[in-house]
C-alpha cells in the first residue's frame, strides 16, 4: 500500500493558519432604543463588552430630547480555548427616538457604504497587505415587542439594510409576549418580510449534510428569533447556575429553547454560520457593491429598487441611462437644519440692520434738531447783537 | 363592580354628597378617557382589562363578537401621513391584516367607543372612550399631535360656543376629555423625544396621567430605575402631568388625613406601570386549596396576576380614574384647564373681531361683574322684600333716583318718611328679620362706594347718625341705597348688557367660522399634496410609456433586420429575380400591423 502523497493534508495546514491568525467578526445592532440590544451584546458573548449608555450623561448630553443617530463601534478580542477572534460591534444608539424618523437611518446605510468603500479603495492600492476592514458581517435588527407587525420605519430601514448586509431580524425582549402571541407576530412578521420583498439571511441548505441540513432548516424555520438578554445569573438547582431574568412570576431562562430563540440565534451567528456569514458578505454584498460602483451597470436586481425609490423620493424623474446612482453626499437632515440656520441668520442679520438703520435715522434727527438749535442760536445772537449794536447807538 | 367603591370615598364626599349621588345615579356619570401610546404598548388590553369585557378589538382581530356596546365604535378624525386621501388610511380602522400595505404610513385616527357600566348600587357610568390607533407609527409623527390637539381644542371650542349662545341646546353632550393615559413605551432609557412632546402639548387641553405600558417587561429593580428616570426626565424637561398631590394644602390635615396619605401614596408612585390582560386563568391557593379566578398573563416561566399590587399598579389606576379621582378630573377639566383655554380664546376672538375691540376685550371682566350684580339684584330684592312689600319698579326707581339726585336732603327725607309710614305697618312682621337684615346691608355699604358716586356716600353721612338713635329710622338708608345703586348700575350695564348679547351672537359665529377656515385651509393643503401625487404618479407613466416605445420602437428594428436576414437567406434559394419584391412588401406590411398591435398592448400597459 503506497503512501498517500499528503494532500488530504492541505485542510490541516490550513486549520494551523487561520487558528493562528484568528478571526475578524464585525456585527451591526440596530433598533430602536430600549430594545436591549447592549444587553444582548453582553449576554452573547458572556463579558461586558459594551457598557450601558449612562443615565446621568445621557442626561447631560442631551439638552433638548431631540437626538441624531450615532454609530458606535466597540473593538475586542475574544479568546476562546487558544483561538482569537477579533470582534467589532457596531451599535447605532438613537435610531428611531425622534418624532420625525424620516432618513434617520441614513448614517446607518451611509457607514455600510463606506466600509464597502473603503475596503474597495484599499484593494485597489499597490501595498494592500494591512487593509482595514469594517465591513458589516452580520446586521441583527431589534423589532419591538409590540404583537401587532412591523411599523413602517422598521420596513424602510430593513429593505435598506437586506440590500447591503446579511440580515437578521430578531424580536427583542420576547418576554412580554406570551407563547402563542408570539407565534402570532412571527408570523405576520414572516409575511410582511415576504411581502415587502426583503432579503434576510438563510443559512444555507447543504444537502449533503442531513444533520446541518436539518439544523439550518430548523433555525430559517424559527425566524425572526426571539430573543431574551440578562447578564444576571440565578440558581436553579444547587451549584447550576443560569442565565435569566428573574420576575417576581417566575424566571425566564435565556438559554432555554422553551422560553426563547437564544441558543438558536448564536448558534447561527457564532458556532455554525459565522464563516458564511463572512464569505457572503465578501462574495454577495462586497461584489454587488462593487459591481455597481466600478461598473456602473445598473442591471442589478438589487440596485433597481433603490433607484426607483429616490426617483420616487426626488419627484423627479432620474433618466435609468444616467442614473448611476448619485451617493447621498449630504444627510437631509441636516440639509434641513443648515437650510433653518441659513433663514435664522439671515433674519437677524436684517433685524440687525433695521435696528441699525432705526440708529441712523435717530442719529441724522438728532443732528438735524442740533442744527436747528444752532441756527436759532444764531439767529438769536445774531438779533442779540443787532440789539446791542441798537444800544450802542442810542448810547452814543 | 368593585371599583366604584370610591364614589363614597372622602375626596367625593365634599360638596352635598348624598344630593349629588342621587342625582348621578339616575341620569349616569359621564366621563370621557382617551388613551395615546405608540402601538403595541397595550392600549386595547388596557381599556378592555378595564371594564371587564371585551370592548375594543384588537388591531388585526376581526370585528366581530364583540360584548354588548352602546353603539358602535366610530371614527371621529383621520389624517394620512401624505395628507393624501388614499386608501391606506382605511388601515387603521379596518381590522384585517395586509403585510403588503404595512409599509405605508398610517396616519392617525381618533375613534369613539361609548360603554355604560353599572355597578352594585346601581350607579350608572356612562364611559366615552378615545382611542388613537396609529399614534407613533409614522415615519414623522408630528401629525399625531396635531390631530389630537385640534380635537382636544375643537371639544372645549364646542363646549364655548354652547356657553356664550343665548339660547342653549338643552341636550348639549359634553365631549371634552377629561383624562388622557399616555402610555409610555417600556425602553428602560426614561422618555424619548415624542413622549416629552406630546405629554407637553397637549397638557394645555386635559390632564395626562402617564402610565407604563407593558410593565411586566421589566423586573422590579428595573422597573424601579425606569420610574426614577421618568420622574427625572418629567422634572428636567418640565413635563406638565396630573399631580395627584397638587391641592394637598387644600385639606385638613386632621380629617383627611387618609385622603392625604393617600393622594401622597400616588403621587409618589407615578407614573403607573401597568399590565393588563383580557384572559383569565384559575388558580389554587397554595394554603387553604381553594380556587379563584384571577386575569393574568400565562407565560412558559410562570403567571402574572395583573391585580398583584406587587408588580402591577392596575388596580390601583383603576380604581383611581373610574373611582377615586374621577370627580376632580372632571372638576380640574372643567374648572382649570377649561377656564384657561377660555380666556385665552376670548381675548383673542374678541380681539379679532374687528371694530370694537377694546370694548369686547373687558368681556371676561363684564361678564363677571354682571354675575356679581344679579347676585346682588337678588339680594337687594331680597332685603327689600323685608322694608317693604312692593318691591319697587323700573319707574319707581327712576323717580326716586332723579329725587335723590336732585336733592339730596329732601329726596332723604321723602322716602324715610315713606318707608317709616310701611315699616310701621310692616315693623311687627318684620321685626324678627330685622336683626337679619340689618346685617344684610352691611356688605352693601361696603361695595356701595365702587358702583356709585359721591352721593350714595354723602347719604351715608347723613344717615349713619339716625341709626343710633331709632332701629326703624335705620332702615330707610339701605333702601335708599339700594335703589341708588341698582340704579346706578342698571345705567352702567346698558352698554354692557348689549355687549353682552353681541359676545353671546358672534362668538359662537366666530369660533365656528374659525374652524371652518382652519378646515378649509386643511382640505386645501391636501388637495395640494395630492395633486403633487397625482403629476408624480403621472410623470412616472409617462416615462414608463415612453420606455415601452422605446423597447417596441427597439424590438420593431430587430424583426425588421431579423426579417432582412431571412429574407437574404431565403432569397438565394428561391428564383432570383421577379418574385423578391412583393413579398418583401407583404412582410412590411405584416410588421406594420404587428407593430399596431404591440402599441396598442403598451398604451393598455401604461393605462393599467
Amino acid at each position: 500500500m503506497p503512501e498517500p502523497v499528503g494532500i488530504a493534508n492541505l485542510p490541516n495546514q490550513r486549520y494551523k493558519i487561520v487558528s493562528k491568525q484568528g478571526a475578524t467578526f464585525t456585527l451591526m445592532v440596530a433598533g430602536e432604543s430600549g430594545l436591549g440590544k447592549t444587553t444582548f451584546i453582553n449576554t452573547l458573548f458572556q463579558s461586558s463588552l459594551k457598557a450601558y449608555q449612562d443615565a446621568s450623561e445621557r442626561h447631560n448630553k442631551f439638552t433638548s430630547a431631540h437626538q441624531t443617530v450615532e454609530i458606535d463601534i466597540v473593538r475586542a478580542i475574544l479568546e476562546e480555548k487558544n483561538f482569537k477572534v477579533r470582534l467589532n460591534i457596531i451599535d447605532t444608539p438613537g435610531f428611531g427616538n425622534n418624532v420625525n424618523n424620516h432618513d434617520s437611518w441614513t448614517p446607518i446605510i451611509d457607514f455600510i457604504d463606506d466600509q464597502h468603500e473603503s475596503y474597495m479603495k484599499q484593494e485597489q492600492q499597490p501595498s494592500r497587505l494591512n487593509k482595514k476592514d469594517l465591513r458589516v458581517h452580520a446586521c441583527l435588527y431589534f423589532i419591538r415587542p409590540t404583537g401587532h407587525s412591523l411599523k413602517p420605519l422598521d420596513i424602510e430601514i430593513m429593505k435598506r439594510l437586506s440590500t447591503r448586509v446579511n440580515l437578521i431580524p430578531i424580536i427583542a425582549k420576547a418576554d412580554t409576549l406570551s407563547p402563542i402571541e408570539l407565534e402570532a407576530f412571527k408570523s405576520r412578521i414572516r409575511d410582511v418580510i415576504e411581502a415587502q420583498d426583503i432579503n434576510i439571511y438563510t443559512p444555507p441548505l447543504e444537502l449533503d449534510d442531513p444533520a446541518s441540513a436539518e439544523h439550518s432548516k430548523q433555525l430559517i424555520e424559527s425566524m425572526p428569533f426571539a430573543i431574551i438578554g440578562s447578564e444576571e445569573e440565578y440558581e436553579v438547582a444547587p451549584g447550576n447556575f443560569v442565565r435569566g431574568r428573574k420576575y417576581p412570576w417566575g424566571l425566564v431562562e435565556v438559554e432555554n429553547d422553551q422560553h426563547c430563540d437564544f441558543k438558536k440565534l448564536r448558534s447561527l451567528l457564532l458556532r455554525t454560520n459565522m464563516l458564511d456569514l463572512v464569505l457572503s458578505t465578501n462574495e454577495f454584498h462586497f461584489e454587488t457593491f462593487r459591481s455597481v460602483k466600478l461598473g456602473g451597470n445598473d442591471d442589478d436586481a438589487g440596485n433597481e429598487g433603490e433607484k426607483d425609490e429616490d426617483a420616487n423620493e426626488n419627484g423627479d424623474v432620474v433618466k435609468k441611462s444616467l442614473a448611476k446612482k448619485p451617493r447621498r453626499l449630504h444627510n437631509p437632515k441636516f440639509k434641513e437644519e443648515e437650510d433653518a440656520l441659513k433663514k435664522f441668520f439671515t433674519e437677524q442679520v436684517k433685524a440687525e440692520e433695521q435696528r441699525f438703520r432705526q440708529w441712523e435715522t435717530n442719529i441724522v434727527n438728532e443732528r438735524n434738531r442740533l442744527n436747528q438749535d444752532l441756527e436759532e442760536m444764531q439767529t438769536k445772537l445774531k438779533s442779540l447783537e443787532e440789539q446791542v449794536k441798537k444800544l450802542q447807538l442810542l448810547k452814543r | 363592580m368593585d371599583s366604584l367603591y370610591a364614589y363614597e370615598s372622602p375626596s367625593m364626599s365634599q360638596n352635598s354628597p348624598m344630593i349629588n349621588y342621587r342625582k348621578d345615579a339616575k341620569k349616569g356619570v359621564k366621563f370621557t378617557f382617551m388613551v395615546v401610546g405608540e402601538l403595541g404598548t397595550g392600549k386595547t388590553t388596557f381599556i378592555n382589562s378595564l371594564l371587564n369585557k371585551k370592548v375594543l378589538s384588537h388591531r388585526y382581530e376581526a370585528a366581530s363578537g364583540h360584548a354588548k356596546t352602546v353603539g358602535e365604535t366610530k371614527t371621529l378624525t383621520f389624517t394620512s401621513a401624505k395628507s393624501v386621501a388614499l386608501p391606506n388610511t382605511a388601515i387603521l380602522t379596518k381590522h384585517e391584516f395586509n403585510p403588503r400595505t404595512v409599509n405605508e404610513e398610517p396616519g392617525i385616527a381618533l375613534t369613539e367607543t361609548k360603554v355604560e357600566m353599572i355597578d352594585d348600587d346601581n350607579m350608572k357610568l356612562l364611559l366615552n372612550i378615545i382611542d388613537t390607533p396609529g399614534f407613533g407609527e409614522n415615519l414623522n409623527n408630528e401629525l399625531c399631535f396635531v390631530e389630537i390637539e385640534n380635537y382636544l381644542k375643537q371639544q372645549f371650542d364646542l363646549v364655548l360656543a354652547e356657553e356664550t349662545r343665548i339660547k342653549r341646546n338643552p341636550r348639549f353632550v359634553d365631549t371634552r376629555v377629561h383624562v388622557l393615559l399616555y402610555f409610555i413605551t417600556p425602553t428602560g432609557h426614561g422618555l424619548r423625544e415624542i413622549d416629552i412632546q406630546c405629554m407637553k402639548r397637549l397638557s394645555k387641553y386635559v390632564n395626562i396621567i402617564p402610565v407604563i405600558g407593558k410593565a411586566d417587561s421589566f423586573t422590579e429593580s428595573e422597573l424601579k430605575h425606569f420610574k426614577t428616570q421618568i420622574k427625572i426626565d418629567i422634572k428636567k424637561f418640565n413635563v406638565p402631568i396630573f399631580q395627584f398631590d397638587n391641592y394637598l394644602n387644600e385639606y385638613d390635615e386632621d380629617e383627611d388625613h387618609e385622603l392625604i396619605q393617600e393622594c401622597k401614596f400616588l403621587a409618589n408612585l407615578q407614573p403607573f406601570a401597568i399590565i393588563s390582560s383580557e384572559h383569565e386563568f384559575e388558580v389554587r391557593d397554595s394554603r387553604n386549596g381553594q380556587t379563584r379566578i384571577i386575569k393574568g398573563r400565562q407565560y412558559p416561566w410562570g403567571l402574572v396576576d395583573i391585580n398583584d399590587p406587587k408588580y402591577s399598579d392596575f388596580p390601583i389606576l383603576k380604581s383611581v380614574i373610574l373611582g377615586s379621582h374621577l370627580q376632580d378630573l372632571k372638576d380640574l377639566t372643567h374648572d382649570f384647564l377649561y377656564e384657561t383655554y377660555r380666556t385665552e380664546r376670548l381675548t383673542k376672538v374678541t380681539a379679532g373681531s374687528n371694530g370694537k375691540n377694546a370694548a369686547e376685550e373687558e368681556y371676561d371682566d363684564s361678564e363677571f361683574h354682571d354675575t356679581v350684580e344679579h347676585h346682588q339684584d337678588n339680594s337687594t330684592k331680597n332685603s327689600n322684600h323685608y322694608y317693604n312689600d312692593t318691591v319697587p319698579s323700573m319707574s319707581n326707581l327712576a323717580q326716586i333716583t332723579n329725587a335723590s339726585g336732585s336733592e339730596l336732603t329732601e329726596a332723604n327725607g321723602d322716602d324715610s318718611s315713606i318707608t317709616s309710614a310701611d315699616s310701621s305697618v310692616k315693623k311687627s312682621k318684620s321685626m324678627l328679620l330685622e336683626d337679619e337684615s340689618n346685617e344684610m346691608p352691611s356688605p352693601k355699604l361696603k361695595d356701595s362706594p365702587s358702583f356709585s358716586s359721591s352721593t350714595s356716600t354723602l347719604s351715608l353721612e347723613h344717615h349713619v347718625p339716625h341709626t343710633n338713635f331709632n332701629k326703624s329710622e335705620y332702615l330707610p338708608p339701605p333702601r335708599n341705597l339700594n335703589p341708588n345703586n341698582t340704579a346706578f348700575k342698571r345705567l352702567s350695564i346698558g352698554p354692557q348688557r348689549n355687549q353682552l348679547r353681541q359676545i353671546s351672537e358672534t362668538v359662537p359665529y366666530v369660533i365656528r367660522h374659525e374652524r371652518i377656515l382652519e378646515r378649509q385651509q386643511k382640505l386645501e393643503e391636501m388637495e395640494m399634496a395630492s395633486a403633487k401625487e397625482l403629476a408624480s404618479r403621472a410623470a412616472l407613466l409617462e416615462q414608463k410609456a415612453a420606455e415601452l416605445k422605446a423597447k417596441e420602437k427597439s424590438l420593431m428594428k430587430r424583426l425588421e433586420l431579423e426579417r432582412q436576414r431571412k429574407l437574404a437567406v431565403e432569397s438565394p434559394t428561391k428564383s432570383e429575380s421577379t418574385v423578391e419584391d412583393p413579398p418583401v412588401a407583404e412582410d412590411q406590411s405584416l410588421a406594420e400591423t404587428e407593430s399596431v398591435n404591440t402599441l396598442g398592448r403598451a398604451e393598455t400597459d401604461t393605462e393599467a
